[in-house]
C-alpha cells in the first residue's frame, strides 16, 4: 500500500501529520465492527500504519548526508561501546553514545572516569565504577598512566583481540582475568536497565564471535547469563546468538564426548590422533563407531571437524570420508541455516570490503593512462626489422602458429599497446629478447585479468582458473609476491611451469578472437555478497580465524594471510553454485 | 447484565459495569478478592475462597488451590474421594462470584467476560470458556488480562498516553504488553509473557531455599507429600508476605508439637529467586522488540498483579527501566474492572461510545510443512506461520500449501502455536485431513485459512482448490470434544453439590481460619484456641443471631491478636 493510498483510505488529504491520522483512524475504527469484517480491519491498520510511518518520515529532520561512518582505526572490530565513556553518558541522555569509539582514535588515552583510577582491580570494584554516581559530562577528563583493571569492558577485549598472537587460546593466567572481567561484566547486565543490558548482551556476543575460538572458555557463562539457548531455534534468532548457540553446542558434545564412559568416545579419541590409522586401530574401534561420529560431527557441530586430522580420517577409507556429503570445500554447503546464518554478520563486513579490495586492486582499466597498463599507444610506430621479433612475441603470448597480423584483425587496439609496449622494452636497451617479450606478456595478463572480469561467465571463469593455478605458482613463491599478483596480476620475473602457460596463451587466444581484450566499456559490479558458508570455507580452509579473515577482507592484513583467503575465496567461489559466486569472481 | 470476572490463580474478583463506571462486587465476606480455592468437606460440602484456602492448611487432601495452573491440561486434582477436573474447580470458583452477584445486584448475572492471562495459549483459552459454561454462563468474550488492566490504567482520564508498558505478575502467570491510547482507542501493540511464572514460584523458591534450614533432619519428608507441600507453601507466603514490608520474616512451619523456625532476610530471599528474578527480562525485551519501541518512548510502567507487590520485584522492574513504576492502579482489582468495562463495551453501554480496544495475538500460529533443503531434499516438521505472534486481533489469514509427492492422497495439516522453528518444540493444537485428487507432485494442494477471533480463539478452515472439498476445524482438546448434552450434565453435577448457605459463609471462613490457627500454635496457646473455637461453636449451636455475631467478633480480633490479620 503506498502513502497515498493509505491516506486515501483514512479519508485524507496528503501532508495530513500524525494526529490527524491517529484522529481518523479512531473515527473509521469506531464505526466499523471488527468481528464481522477482520480484513477490512486488517486493511485499515494497514493504513493507518503506512500513513503514520510516512508522516513520521516527513516530520522527521532530514538525516545528515554523511557516508558510512569510518571504523575505528586503532581496532576496527572492536564493537562502539567499547571505548564508551562508563554508565555516565547513557544516565542522562537516556541513549547510547553510539559512535563515541569512532572519535577516540587512540585507546591508550581513554579519558576514564575520574573516580576509576584508584578503583582496585576486583571485578566488584570495577562495576561499582562502571556504576558510579554520575560524573559531570564537562568533568576534567584525566590522561594518566590509568591502570584499565578498572575497565573490564577495555581489558576484555584486549585480552581477546590479541593481533600478535593469532587467536591461540589463553593461558591460564589469562583466563582467569578473561573470566573475571566478563563476572563483572555479566552482572553489570543483570542489573542494568533493559539498553544498557541490551548493549553489554550485543557487545559480548560480538565479541565472543570474532575472535572464536579465543573466546571459547567465555561462552557458556556468557550464554548462561543472558539467556542465549532460550532463543535457539526460534525463528527471530539473533544470528550472531545463533552462530554462538551452534559452538556452545559443539563445546558440549565435546565435553561429553571426552569422558570414558560415552559411547563414541573411543572413535573420537581414534579419529583426533595424528597419522594414518594402521591394523591394531582399526580392530579397536568400531568402524560403525567412526561413521557415526564423523556424520553426527558434520552433520551437528561442523566446526568440530577440525580437531580430526584429515588423513586420519583417510586412513579409515572411503566410507568414512563419504558417509558424509562429501569432504572439505563442499561439506559445508547443506550444514543447514543456523550454520550459515551465523555469518550474517561477516556477510555485511564483507560488503564494505570487497570495495576496499576493489580500490585497490583495479585502478579503473579504461583509464589507458594507468600505470599499470604500461606507456601511451599513441606514439608507438613498429620499426619492420623487428616484425620477428614481434611475432615471436605473439606466438609466446598466444601461442604457436598467432603472428602479430592476426593480433591486429583481431584487436587492433590490443596489437597497438602490444606493439608500443615491444618498442619501449627493446628502445630501452640492455635486455634480450626474452626480456623484452616479457614486457607485452606482462601487459596481456593484466589485460586478461581485467577485462576476463567483465567478460561472460565462461569467460569469467576460466580467467580465475588461470589466475588460481598463477597464484599457486605466485604462492610457492613467497607471500608477497602472491599478494601483489592477486592484487595487481603482475608476476614479472616470476618463472611460470609450461603447463600453466599453455592454459594461458589458449585463454588469451580464444578472449582475443572473442574480441573482448580490449577496453570494453563494461562495467564490473562494485560489490559482492558473500554468502556466510564461503566465509565458513575460508575459514576452515585458511585455518584463520574469523576475525583475521575480516581484516584481509578489509583490505589490510599481512601478506601471507592475504594470499590465503582471497585465494581460498576465489577457489570456494569458483566452485559455489549460487548466484552470488559470478559477483564475487567479477568483483574480486 | 454482563459480569466482567478476573478469574486469577490466587483470587479472583468480580466486577460490573454501573452508573458509568466499573464497580468491583463484593463476596459474602465483604471482601472484594475470593481466593481461588476449592475444598471438600467429608461430608461432600464444598468449599469455596477463604474457607476454602484456611483449610489447605487443615486438610491438604482435599483442598485445591492454583488450578489455573492445570488449565487445558488432562491433569486431574483429587479432592476428598473424587477427582476434578479443573475446569470443574474454576466453574465452582465462578459460581461462587455469580452468587456474590446476584446478592449485590439483585439479579443472577448470565453472561461474562473472563479475563485470560495473555500468554494463555488456544487451549488454556477454551477450558476457562468451558468453566464459564459450566458455571451456568454465556462467556460473552475472554479477554487478556494486561489488556484489561490497560483499559483500566487508560480510561482513568480522557488524555492520550504516551505507549505504555503493563507489567502483570500474578500468581501463576507472567504478562508483559506494551499499549498506545489516542483518541479513545485502547490499542495493544504487543504482548509477551511466561505462563509458568507467578508469585506461586517465588514461594516455591523461598521454601526450597529454607526447608533444610528449618528441618535438617528431615523429619517433614515422612510426611505426606500433599501435606508437606501445603505447609511449605503456606509458610512461604506468610514469610514473603511479611518480607513485603520488613527487612526479616520468620519462616515457620508447625510439625505436630514442634515448631521449626527459621530467620530469612530480605536480602537472602533475593538471592532465593535470582532465576525468576531474571526470567523477568526475557518477555520484556521481546515485546519491546516486537513492536520496535525503545525503552526510552515507554511512558509509565504500569504494574498489576498481587505478586508486583514484592520489593524484590520492584526492585527488578526499577533496575530494568531506569526508572519507578507507577503503582495508580490497584495491582489485584485492575483486572477485574478492566473486564467490566469491557462488558460495558459489549452492552454497547452509551458512557463508553467513544471507546474502542484493539488487542494482538502474542504468539505465531501456523501448521507443519516439508521444506526442500539446499541438497533438494525434504525436510519434514519445518513450521510454517499463517499468523504472526502480535498480529491485531480479530485476523483471518491464508496460505496456500501443495502436495509433495506424486499421486499424493490427501494432506495433513497439524496446527502449532509457538515461537520454534521446528513444530516438535510448539504446541500442538490439532489436525486436519482432506482428501486431494491423484496429481502430480505440487498439482494438487489447498488453502489453509485461520481465524483468530477477538476472545483469542482459533478457527481452521481447508479448502482444496481441485475439488472445492472443505473441512472446518475449532480447534480443541481431545478430552474437551463434549457434547451439549455431556455439558448439561456436568452442570448439572456441579449445580447439585452441597453448599452453605450464603448467609452463613463468615462463620464457616471463620471456623475454617480458626482451626488454621490451631495447627500454627503448640502447646499452651494451642489449648487456649482451642478454647476459645470451642467457645464458637457453643454460640453457633445457640442459632441465635445476636449472640453468633458478638462471638464472631470476639474470636476474629483473638485470632488477628494470635496471628496477624488474615491472609488476605
Amino acid at each position: 500500500m503506498t502513502p497515498a493510498a493509505a491516506l486515501k483510505r483514512l479519508g485524507l488529504a496528503k501532508g495530513a501529520d500524525v494526529a490527524a491520522i491517529r484522529k481518523a483512524y479512531a473515527a473509521l475504527f469506531k464505526a466499523m465492527d471488527p468481528d464481522a469484517d477482520p480484513e477490512g480491519y486488517a486493511r485499515l491498520r494497514q493504513a493507518r500504519d503506512v500513513a503514520l510511518r510516512a508522516a513520521k518520515l516527513a516530520a522527521a529532520p532530514p538525516p545528515p548526508l554523511v557516508e558510512e561512518p569510518e571504523a575505528p582505526a586503532a581496532e576496527p572490530s572492536a564493537a562502539p561501546w567499547l571505548y564508551a565513556a562508563p554508565a555516565v553518558t547513557l544516565a542522562e541522555a537516556g541513549e547510547m553514545p553510539l559512535l563515541i569509539a569512532g572519535q577516540i582514535e587512540h585507546p591508550e588515552v581513554v579519558p576514564p572516569a575520574p573516580q576509576a583510577i584508584h578503583a582496585p582491580a576486583t571485578p566488584d570494584a570495577a562495576l561499582r565504577a562502571l556504576a558510579g554516581p554520575p560524573v559531570l559530562a564537562t568533568a576534567e577528563p584525566v590522561r594518566a598512566d590509568v591502570s584499565y583493571l578498572a575497565r573490564p569492558d577495555v581489558d576484555l577485549a584486549r585480552l581477546l583481540h590479541d593481533d600478535e598472537a593469532d587467536l591461540a587460546p589463553l593461558d591460564d593466567a589469562g583466563e582467569t582475568f578473561a573470566q573475571r572481567c566478563l563476572a563483572a561484566l555479566l552482572a553489570e547486565a543483570a542489573t542494568a536497565n533493559l539498553t544498557r543490558h541490551a548493549q553489554i548482551e550485543d557487545w559480548v556476543a560480538d565479541l565472543l564471535a570474532e575472535t572464536w575460538p579465543r573466546s571459547a572458555p567465555l561462552l557458556r557463562p556468557a550464554a548462561e547469563a543472558f539467556g542465549w539457548e532460550n532463543e535457539r531455534g526460534q525463528i527471530t534468532e539473533r544470528p550472531s546468538i545463533a552462530w554462538l548457540n551452534a559452538r556452545l553446542r559443539g563445546l558440549r558434545f565435546q565435553d561429553k564426548v571426552a569422558e570414558p564412559d560415552h559411547p563414541l568416545h573411543k572413535a573420537w579419541a581414534e579419529l583426533t590422533r595424528t597419522g594414518s590409522a594402521n591394523m591394531i586401530d582399526k580392530l579397536r574401534v568400531k568402524r560403525a563407531d567412526i561413521n557415526q561420529l564423523l556424520e553426527g560431527v558434520r552433520k551437528h557441530f561442523p566446526e568440530l571437524e577440525h580437531h580430526f586430522p584429515r588423513e586420519r580420517v583417510v586412513s579409515w577409507g572411503d566410507g568414512a570420508a563419504k558417509s558424509g556429503s562429501g569432504f572439505g570445500v563442499f561439506r559445508l554447503f547443506g550444514t543447514g541455516f543456523t550454520f550459515n546464518a551465523g555469518y550474517a554478520i561477516s556477510i555485511f563486513v564483507g560488503l564494505q570490503i570487497l570495495m576496499a579490495v576493489l580500490r585497490m586492486a583495479a585502478p579503473d582499466p579504461t583509464g589507458g593512462h594507468d600505470p599499470l597498463f604500461g606507456p601511451p599507444t599513441t606514439t608507438a610506430t613498429a620499426d619492420p626489422a623487428y616484425a620477428p621479433l614481434r611475432d615471436k612475441a605473439v606466438e609466446e603470448v598466444f601461442g604457436k602458429g598467432k603472428t602479430i597480423g592476426w593480433l591486429r584483425e583481431k584487436q587492433a587496439s590490443l596489437a597497438t599497446n602490444f606493439e608500443s609496449h615491444i618498442e619501449s622494452a627493446r628502445s630501452a636497451g640492455g635486455r634480450d629478447e626474452a626480456g623484452i617479450i616479457s614486457d607485452p606478456l606482462e601487459y596481456v595478463r593484466r589485460r586478461v585479468y581485467y577485462d576476463g572480469r567483465a567478460a561472460d561467465v565462461q569467460t569469467l571463469r576460466e580467467m580465475t582458473k588461470v589466475r588460481l593455478a598463477l597464484y599457486e605458482v605466485a604462492r610457492k613463491e613467497d607471500p608477497d609476491v602472491c599478494s601483489h599478483f592477486l592484487e595487481t596480476a603482475d608476476l614479472t620475473n616470476i618463472p611460470v611451469p609450461e603447463e600453466v602457460r599453455a592454459q594461458e596463451r589458449a585463454l588469451a587466444a580464444r578472449m582475443v578472437d572473442q574480441g573482448v581484450l580490449a577496453d570494453s566499456g563494461e562495467t564490473v559490479p562494485k560489490q559482492a555478497t558473500i554468502p556466510g558458508a564461503l566465509i565458513g570455507q575460508v575459514i576452515k580452509v585458511t585455518d584463520l580465524p574469523e576475525a583475521r579473515v575480516r581484516v584481509v577482507l578489509k583490505g589490510e592484513g599481512q601478506p601471507a594471510e592475504r594470499c590465503a583467503v582471497i585465494g581460498s575465496l576465489l577457489r570456494a567461489a569458483l566452485k559455489w553454485p549460487g548466484k552470488e559466486a559470478v559477483d564475487i569472481l567479477r568483483v574480486m | 447484565m454482563i459480569v466482567g470476572i478476573d478469574l486469577g490463580t490466587t483470587n479472583s474478583a468480580a466486577a460490573v459495569w454501573q452508573d458509568d463506571a466499573p464497580v468491583l462486587i463484593p463476596n459474602a465476606l465483604g471482601e472484594m478478592l475470593t481466593p481461588s480455592a476449592v475444598s471438600v468437606g467429608s461430608d461432600g460440602t464444598t468449599y469455596v475462597g477463604a474457607a476454602a484456602l484456611d483449610r489447605l492448611a487443615t486438610h491438604p487432601e482435599a483442598t485445591a488451590t492454583s488450578f489455573k495452573r492445570y488449565m487445558g491440561t488432562e491433569r486431574k486434582l483429587r479432592l476428598g474421594k473424587k477427582e476434578w477436573r479443573p475446569e470443574d474447580l474454576s466453574a465452582l470458583v465462578l459460581r461462587a462470584l455469580c452468587d456474590d452477584a446476584e446478592a449485590f445486584l439483585g439479579a443472577r448475572p448470565t453472561e461474562a467476560v473472563i479475563t485470560v492471562p495473555a500468554y494463555f495459549n488456544d487451549r488454556q483459552r477454551k477450558a476457562t470458556r468451558h468453566a464459564g459454561e459450566l458455571a451456568g454462563l454465556t462467556v460473552r468474550r475472554l479477554i487478556n488480562e494486561p489488556t484489561a488492566a490497560a483499559l483500566a490504567f487508560g480510561l482513568q482520564d480522557q488524555e492520550d498516553r504516551e505507549p505504555f508498558l503493563v507489567f502483570d505478575l500474578g500468581g501463576g502467570t507472567f504478562d508483559v504488553s506494551i499499549v498506545e491510547k489516542f483518541e479513545g482507542v485502547v490499542e495493544v501493540r504487543a504482548s509477551a509473557g511466561d505462563n509458568r511464572l507467578g508469585g506461586d514460584d517465588f514461594n516455591t523458591a523461598l521454601a526450597v531455599r529454607m526447608k533444610p534450614l528449618v528441618d535438617p533432619d528431615g523429619r517433614l519428608e515422612k510426611l505426606d507429600a500433599r501435606q508437606r507441600e501445603a505447609m511449605l507453601h503456606r509458610a512461604a507466603e506468610t514469610a514473603r508476605r511479611q518480607l513485603s514490608s520488613e527487612d526479616k520474616a520468620t519462616f515457620a512451619v508447625v510439625l505436630g508439637e514442634d515448631r521449626l523456625a527459621a530467620e530469612v532476610t530480605a536480602d537472602q530471599f533475593e538471592a532465593a529467586c535470582e532465576d525468576l528474578l531474571r526470567r523477568l527480562r526475557e518477555p520484556v525485551v521481546r515485546a519491546l522488540r516486537d513492536c520496535a519501541f525503545d525503552v526510552a518512548e515507554l511512558g509509565d510502567i504500569v504494574l498489576v498483579g498481587g505478586a508486583t507487590r514484592m520489593p524484590v520485584v520492584r526492585k527488578a522492574i526499577t533496575r530494568m527501566f531506569g526508572r519507578f513504576p507507577n503503582s495508580s492502579v490497584h495491582p489485584d482489582h485492575a483486572v477485574a474492572l478492566g473486564a467490566a468495562i469491557q462488558a460495558g463495551l459489549l452492552s454497547r453501554d452509551a458512557a463508553l461510545d467513544e471507546i474502542r480496544i484493539a488487542d494482538v495475538c502474542p504468539f505465531t500460529l501456523g501448521v507443519d510443512s516439508a521444506e526442500r533443503d539446499s541438497r533438494g531434499v525434504y525436510q519434514h516438521g519445518i513450521f510454517s506461520p499463517i499468523i504472526d505472534r502480535n498480529t491485531p486481533v480479530p485476523v483471518s489469514r491464508v496460505n496456500n500449501y501443495r502436495t509433495v509427492q506424486d499421486n499424493q492422497k490427501e494432506l495433513l495439516f497439524n496446527i502449532y502455536q509457538g515461537e520454534a522453528r521446528e513444530v516438535s518444540a510448539n504446541i500442538h493444537l490439532g489436525a486436519i485431513k482432506v482428501p486431494v485428487p491423484a496429481r502430480p507432485a505440487g498439482e494438487a494442494g489447498a488453502d489453509v485459512r485461520f481465524s483468530y477471533d477477538s476472545s483469542g480463539l482459533l478457527e481452521v478452515d481447508v479448502t482444496v482448490h481441485e475439488t472445492g472439498v472443505t473441512r472446518n476445524l475449532v480447534i480443541a482438546g481431545e478430552a474437551e470434544v463434549m457434547t451439549d448434552r455431556e455439558v448439561a450434565a456436568r452442570r448439572e453435577a456441579l449445580a447439585k453439590l452441597k453448599f452453605h448457605p450464603r448467609e452463613d459463609a463468615e462463620n464457616v471462613a471463620l471456623m475454617a481460619r480458626a482451626e488454621r490457627v490451631y495447627e500454627d500454635f503448640v502447646g499452651e496457646e494451642r489449648r487456649m484456641i482451642g478454647q476459645w473455637i470451642t467457645d464458637f461453636v457453643g454460640a453457633l449451636d445457640s442459632q441465635d443471631p445476636r449472640r453468633i455475631a458478638d462471638a464472631r467478633a470476639v474470636l476474629q480480633s483473638q485470632l488477628e491478636a494470635a496471628s496477624g490479620p488474615s491472609l488476605l
